[in-house]
């Protein structure tokens, strides 16, 4: 079994890549390796979860996965963003759809949603995306 | 499938030469193995980018790993604050093909041992592929890299009880990265392992690749003077792999 010599640099790069974007923050860089499992044109799971673009099916794959991760992720940093990951992802289906994506209820995803939009370490998209979901009728008064 | 030679635990690039001096002979016949096995590929690229045929550029890449590794003549300047390792062997392993150039000129031309030939000092052809022997002796080190990490990591993860989750990675990302593969759907990955979910199978292939790659920033780690410059050298790597 061989690869072309130009598949195989490719493929060589792309681990060169991984090596390199991982080591600033490891539990981002696993949430963006999952979104790209699911979504192989994602640049992030920052980008993946806010895109208006992206259609509910990603979306509701999304959720699964950062729900897996929310409670297989190796390591406590893992599996709080996983956690998080996962209520932006019902978030942005409720924002962009209008859609209630999960059996959880609403005051446990706007809890979560909160602590998102507290943390001024995340993203500004993703703070303003759970800033949006809290006003939506769905999730507003749930606290 | 295995991926690359078996390194011990300890086999840093310049731990693993130092212990060729070693008075255990058990010792130094590993070192010299593990020594051979990872250079081979990146020094037999670099001959075959310079234009040899297949059959000298083997010769040549045992010769030198003869003649300069094994024969410990680089230990006299393999001190890890010399620089990286990769720098180190490709300077060594040029010099080596100038001094076998001259020598085999001279036999050709009759010139005795002590004579200049400073008129036929040249080891190089045309490059084959378009690519130059420094991007070819790169690109293959990146490519030992990568394969002796995935090696590494399919033991520990056998070793660790995740046999599964490295077959899941193995048909997700490494296969796909090496041989250009479609990566296996992760609902086939369900059925197959019995998994809860194909969130399940995703989340396993991440785990594994996060070992791996923190294992190949150790193996990089491991070729340098100084283990923080890891991300200077993946960017030299990276260029090397691009033909840059």
């Amino acid at each position: 079994m061989t690869a072309s010599s130009g598949s195989h640099n490719v493929g060589i790069n792309h681990a060169l890549q991984w090596a390199l974007e991982s080591p600033s923050d490891p539990a981002m860089a696993a949430a963006d390796w999952l979104a790209r499992e699911i979504a192989p044109q994602a640049s992030s799971a920052v980008e993946l979860v806010t895109d208006p673009a992206v259609d509910l099916n990603t979306l509701t794959q999304a959720k699964n996965v950062f729900k897996t991760l929310r409670i297989v992720g190796e390591t406590p940093a893992d599996r709080r963003l996983g956690a998080r990951m996962y209520a932006c992802t019902i978030a942005a289906a409720l924002v962009r759809h209008n859609k209630w994506i999960t059996r959880q209820s609403p005051a446990d995803v706007r809890r979560v949603l909160e602590s998102v939009h507290a943390d001024d370490a995340l993203p500004e998209k993703l703070r303003l995306l759970a800033e949006l979901a809290i006003c939506m009728p769905a999730l507003r008064d749930r606290a | 499938m295995t991926y690359g030679s078996n390194l011990s635990a300890s086999h840093t690039d310049w731990s693993v030469f130092g212990r060729l001096a070693a008075d255990d002979e058990n010792v130094a016949a590993q070192a010299k193995e593990q020594l051979a096995r990872r250079y081979w590929p990146a020094i037999y690229a670099y001959c075959r980018a310079l234009g040899h045929s297949a059959e000298a550029s083997s010769d040549l890449t045992q010769g030198f790993i003869c003649d300069v590794i094994l024969a410990k003549k680089l230990l006299h300047i393999a001190t890890p604050d010399r620089g990286r390792f990769r720098s180190l062997l490709l300077r060594s392993l040029q010099n080596y093909l100038r001094q076998n150039h001259r020598e085999s000129r001279r036999r050709q031309v009759g010139l005795q041992p002590g004579q200049h030939a400073q008129d036929i000092d040249q080891t190089t052809s045309a490059p084959s592929d378009g690519q130059t022997p420094e991007a070819a002796f790169v690109s293959q080190w990146a490519t030992t890299l990568v394969h002796q990490a995935l090696e590494t990591v399919r033991q520990q993860c056998y070793e660790d009880g995740l046999g599964e989750h490295w077959q899941v990675f193995e048909a997700r990302v490494a296969r796909p990265m090496l041989f250009g593969d479609a990566p296996t759907d992760h609902e086939i990955l369900a059925d197959r392992f019995d998994l809860e979910s194909s969130s399940q199978a995703a989340n396993m292939a991440i785990t594994i690749k996060r070992r791996f790659v923190t294992t190949l920033r150790n193996e990089i780690a491991e070729t340098l003077d100084d283990p923080h410059r890891v991300e200077d050298e993946l960017l030299e790597l990276l260029r090397g792999v691009k033909g840059q």
